[in-house]
Order: structure tokens, then C-alpha cells, then sequence
């Protein structure tokens, strides 16, 4: 029989992805019905509560009015009488309805409405009659309602003789008073027996009720606590599957990444290298097709590695964080050996470049990541500048802080092109047809860079004049950043 | 400046085709050139002839490039010897941490780099040629 475990870790990750969302989403719904559930079952128990307390203020008045009617005969108590009887008994249809197979839930509304209860705590006495009638505290407390009505139907009773007593008599003269005082006096009595069992009862219905609360207020917690618990281990599992997953996707990728470089730049170097030597070489003895062939392969070699580093650090910037390692070095020293590596290329192509720098620009930064903007804004700027053309490489420090300004008297960058300068693998149509050994992908990555470093790039450009960029650093120099990305190769010049 | 005996290199590259044409390339300017295929090879070479700068590949069979590195970086003999990572792997954390506390003087990844570069590099790292070579 194969582990849960075993069979999650061999399915897809969309499947793992599949299952940790239907987990969520049916741990939130039960978690959410079960809120739901508590509040209405509190809610409800205290609107029984407060049911019990207008039936027995009721009862009481109703009480009270029979006493005072045995004294006063006057037929306006013995009303009053009546009209407070008219709540519990109004709760009595209500709880009779309600224990029916099929209950008509109009009849025991209304019923309640006329126990008085708040139009808003009707539903909730219904619900919790027919959801919880079977439990043991709902159903004890529904025993001493119904003892509860019995007496209520002994009251009723009571004030019926009494009002028939009354009726009767005459009250001619002072015997017939005194024979009906004597008649009354045992109704009377049974009315005071009655309220006191009454007032025990509706104690015993309160403490009934009160105890079930706790009970279910004890249970609903559990339920809550439960709940939470099984919410937190979900959430766990959820995040171990997803570190897992990630860390399985991340090592194979890493892999995958550490296997193209070297398979590819391997078989890569020996071509290049031996197009390096052939070059070398006498090229007389081959036809004009030849050495074009020659020159072929050479470029496309230089472009495919080229390609290669490139989307090489490109997929290792997305996958992981870059990391910068700023410490104070000064800038000018940067640029002037950023601009050494390229004029060999700018002077093949009979390109100036010249320089305009403080004597010293000391500044935070990471040689490496700042080796890599200088490379490819200068590469750029040869690669887009006709023969005679001028470069120009300046710093300069300002409120805001460093400035690099690459300029160049190139083709410009059309203005329908400008808003992907820095998009990744953007290649415009005129850069192309240029230099088709690009890849579009330098200018993003040093955008990608100056962002995480907290620097800026920003350009201006003129179709047929050239285009100039502006790099701006920070005043406390490239922000320093942990992570798992070295992009470029590192230098550790002596 | 020239000296009257040529500067010995040693070259740690399992891959054959690649050493031959880097030893031609260095003979030719001068410097004298031995070879190893492994690190064991390259630690028993070194350790007998002493090079004066080592052209080292990471990925070698057995013990790996960086790990050579360490080991000679520990020695006596290696502690100084100018070394250049030669290789086709882009830096991961591991790398990084041995070119930090190792030192290497250059860390060149081949297939970007063209045989006039690296002996220039070699040049440069044994001081016979300033850095700003433009």
C-alpha cells in the first residue's frame, strides 16, 4: 500500500498546488460554517433567554392581577388577567407547532410574536427548537416548559372559577360578602401555591438553559480550538510541501542550469577557440566564400556565447536573489578600465571615445555588477555608432548622488521603440539589422540591476544623432542586498 | 620585464582538445607549460615543480577545482601562487565563497573569452603586462 506521503510527493506539482487549494478552501468553509453555527446557536439561546424572562414577567403580572381581582372583582383585572396569559400561551402554539412531524412555521412565528419575543429573535427560536430539540439541555429545559404550561392551564383554570365565583354573587348584603370571601379564599390560595411553583420552575428553566449555554459555549470552543489547530497543521503541511516543492524545483533548475552551461560552453569554447586560431592563420589560400565562411562562424560563435552567459544570468536573476556586495572603491578607476576592455573594438571600428572625470569618485558599489552597466552601456554604444562616430564616459556627483552618463553620436533609437528599450530580449528593428550578434538582453539586465542596487536609468535619444543614458546611484552608494545570485563572472584583480 | 628562464604555467583541464590548443597558444609567447588532467595529478605537479601560475578548470574528475584550490591555498608552497579559474560554470554560492577566501586572480568563464584574453590575463597576473592594456 503506497504512504499518503509517497503518493503526494509523486504527483505533478498543479496537482499538490490542486490539493493544497480544495484543503484550504474546505478548512475555511467548515471553519466559516462553524462561526456561522456558533453565533446563531448563541444568539438563539439568548433569545430564549430573554423569551423566558417576558413568559415569566407575564405570568407574575397575571398572577397578580387574579390576586388583585379577588379583592377588587373588578372586571378590568380580571382582563388584565387574561391579556398577560395571552404570552405564555402565545409560546405554548409556538412549542406545540413546533414538536409536530411537519410543523407550520407561520403558526409558530406567529405564536412566538404573540409571546412578545423581538420579531428579529423569532427565527432564531425556531431554529434552535428544531435543530437542538433532541439535546439534552434543550430538551430538559423544554420538560419544565411544558410543566410550566400545565400550571399556566391550572392558572387559567383558577381565574375561571374565580371569575364564575364573582359573577354569581350578588353582593346584596354583608352575609353574601362574607360567603363570597370564604369562596374565594381557596382560590386564592391555590393562585399563590401556583406562583411559587411556577417561580421554581421558570428558576429551573433559566438554570437549565444557563447550563446548556456553558455546555455549548464549552463544546463550540472546542469545536473553534479544534478547528484553529487543524487550520495551523494545514497551513505547516502547506508551507512544507511548498519549500519542498520549491526546493526540488530550485535544485533541479540550478541543475539544469550548471549542466547547459557546461555541456554547451564546452564543445562551445573548442569551436571558438579553433575559429580564434584558424583566423590566425593564412586565410590566402581560401576562396573570398571561404573567408566569409570563416568570419561567419566566428561571429555566430562569439554570439552564441554571448547568448548563452546571457540567458544564463538572465534565468539564474529570475530564479534566485542577486546578491551586491558594495565596499568603497572609486568609480573613476571603474570606468577607466571598464573603457580599456572595449577601445580595442571602438578603435577597429574607428570610434573616440573620450572620458571626463573627477580625480577620484570614491562610492559603495559592487565592482562586479558595476563592471557589468560600464560593459554593456559602452558595448552598446559601439556597436550602434557609425565609423568616425565619439563616445563619451563621464561621472559626476550630485545632490542625488553619482552620475554615469554614457553618450554616443550613434543611429538613435526610434521613438515608437523607446518604451522597450528595456524589456527582456527587445531587440528594435535598426539594432538587428546592425548587429545581429545581440540579445537583447544587456540593457535589461543592468536596469534589473540598478533597481535592486536603488539606482536609476533613464535615456534620451534622436533618431540619426545618437542617444545618450543617464545612471544614477545612490549618495550612500549601491544598496547591499543578500541572496543566492552572483551574475557575472567574478574578478578578483590583485 | 623578461626573465632568463621562462615562466612555468600548469594547466588543470581534463578536457585534452582544450589544453592542447591553450598550451600552444602560452608556448607561444613564451611561457613553459605542464598539464593535469586531475587535481590529484595537478597537487602532485605543483607540489614538485612549483608553477608560477596555475590555469584551473572547477569541474574536474574527483576532487573539483575549487576544492584543488583550497587545498594549495592551506600549503606552504600554494599560498601565494597566482591562480586563474578557467572554467565553463557560472559562479553559484559555493564558488563564491572559495574565490573570496581563496583568491583567485581571475575567474574566466572560457567560452567568453578568447585565447588572447586569457594570455593576456596570464600576463597581467604575473605582473609582465599592466592592467589597462588598451
Amino acid at each position: 500500500m503506497v504512504s499518503p506521503i509517497r503518493w503526494l510527493s509523486s504527483l505533478s506539482v498543479s496537482k499538490k498546488f490542486y490539493i493544497i487549494i480544495c484543503s484550504m478552501l474546505f478548512v475555511l468553509l467548515f471553519g466559516l460554517g462553524s462561526f456561522w453555527m456558533a453565533m446563531t446557536t448563541m444568539s438563539a439561546i439568548r433569545a430564549y433567554v430573554a423569551g423566558e424572562g417576558l413568559w415569566s414577567k407575564a405570568q407574575k403580572e397575571a398572577t397578580i392581577s387574579l390576586g388583585r381581582y379577588a379583592i377588587s372583582h373588578s372586571e378590568s383585572d380580571y382582563e388584565d388577567f387574561l391579556r398577560f396569559l395571552r404570552v405564555p400561551l402565545g409560546d405554548k402554539r409556538a412549542r406545540l407547532e413546533l414538536e409536530k412531524q411537519s410543523p407550520d412555521l407561520a403558526l409558530a412565528r406567529q405564536g412566538f410574536l404573540d409571546g412578545e419575543n423581538h420579531p428579529d429573535d423569532v427565527n432564531l427560536l425556531i431554529f434552535l427548537f428544531r435543530r437542538f430539540r433532541h439535546v439534552s439541555y434543550l430538551d430538559a429545559a423544554i420538560q419544565v416548559w411544558m410543566r410550566g404550561d400545565a400550571q399556566i392551564e391550572q392558572l387559567i383554570r383558577i381565574g375561571s372559577d374565580m371569575h364564575a365565583v364573582i359573577t354569581a354573587s350578588g353582593m346584596a348584603d354583608e352575609s353574601a360578602s362574607a360567603a363570597l370571601g370564604a369562596a374565594l379564599v381557596p382560590l386564592i390560595r391555590e393562585n399563590e401555591a401556583l406562583d411559587r411553583n411556577l417561580t421554581l420552575l421558570e428558576n429551573e428553566f433559566s438554570a437549565t438553559l444557563g447550563e446548556g449555554s456553558r455546555s455549548i459555549a464549552s463544546i463550540l470552543l472546542t469545536l473553534m480550538t479544534a478547528l484553529s489547530a487543524l487550520f495551523g497543521v494545514l497551513v505547516l503541511c502547506i508551507y512544507l510541501v511548498i519549500a519542498r516543492t520549491v526546493t526540488e524545483v530550485d535544485a533541479a533548475k540550478s541543475e539544469f542550469v550548471a549542466m547547459v552551461s557546461h555541456q554547451l560552453r564546452t564543445p562551445l569554447t573548442l569551436i571558438k577557440w579553433s575559429v580564434e586560431r584558424l583566423r590566425k592563420s593564412d586565410l590566402s589560400v581560401l576562396t573570398p566564400h571561404g573567408r566569409d565562411d570563416v568570419e561567419t562562424m566566428h561571429a555566430e560563435t562569439k554570439r552564441m556565447a554571448a547568448f548563452i552567459s546571457d540567458i544564463l544570468d538572465a534565468s539564474r536573476f529570475e530564479a534566485g536573489t542577486l546578491i551586491i556586495q558594495p565596499y568603497e572603491l572609486d568609480i573613476v578607476v571603474a570606468a577607466r578600465t571598464a573603457v580599456a576592455e572595449v577601445l580595442p573594438a571602438a578603435r577597429e571600428k574607428g570610434l573616440t571615445i573620450e572620458e571626463a572625470y573627477p580625480d577620484s569618485l570614491i562610492t559603495p558599489a559592487d565592482p562586479t555588477l558595476l563592471q557589468v552597466i560600464f560593459a554593456n552601456l559602452l558595448s552598446n554604444a559601439i556597436k550602434y555608432t557609425p565609423k568616425g562616430g565619439v563616445i563619451r564616459l563621464s561621472l559626476a556627483t550630485q545632490p542625488q548622488g553619482t552620475i554615469i552618463v554614457v553618450s554616443d553620436t550613434g543611429f538613435g533609437i526610434s521613438t515608437d521603440e523607446r518604451s522597450k528599450v528595456f524589456s527582456k530580449l527587445f531587440r528594435g528593428k535598426s539594432a538587428t539589422r546592425i548587429d545581429p550578434v545581440g540579445t537583447g538582453l544587456g540593457l535589461y539586465l543592468v536596469k534589473s540591476i540598478l533597481a535592486a542596487a536603488g539606482g536609476s536609468i533613464r535615456f534620451e535619444s534622436a533618431e540619426g544623432k545618437g542617444t545618450t543614458f543617464y545612471i544614477t546611484l545612490p549618495r550612500e552608494g549601491m544598496r547591499s542586498r543578500k541572496g543566492n545570485i552572483h551574475l557575472a563572472s567574478p574578478r578578483a584583480d590583485r | 620585464m623578461a626573465t632568463a628562464s621562462p615562466k612555468l604555467l600548469l594547466i588543470v583541464e581534463d578536457e585534452a582538445r582544450m589544453t592542447r590548443m591553450l598550451k600552444e597558444a602560452l608556448e607561444g609567447e613564451g611561457f613553459s607549460v605542464k598539464e593535469a588532467v586531475s587535481a590529484e595529478n595537478a597537487l602532485m605537479h605543483a607540489e614538485q615543480d612549483h608553477p608560477d601560475l596555475i590555469l584551473l578548470d572547477i569541474m574536474l574528475p574527483g576532487l573539483d577545482g575549487m576544492g584543488l584550490l583550497k587545498r594549495m591555498r592551506q600549503s606552504a608552497w600554494g599560498k601565494k601562487i597566482p591562480v586563474i579559474i578557467l572554467t565553463n560554470v557560472s559562479p553559484d554560492d559555493g564558488i563564491m565563497t572559495g574565490v573570496v577566501r581563496d583568491e583567485p586572480s581571475y575567474y574566466i568563464i572560457k567560452a567568453d573569452s578568447s585565447m588572447d584574453d586569457i594570455v593576456s590575463k596570464v600576463k597581467i597576473a604575473l605582473g609582465m603586462q599592466p592592467i589597462q592594456a588598451g
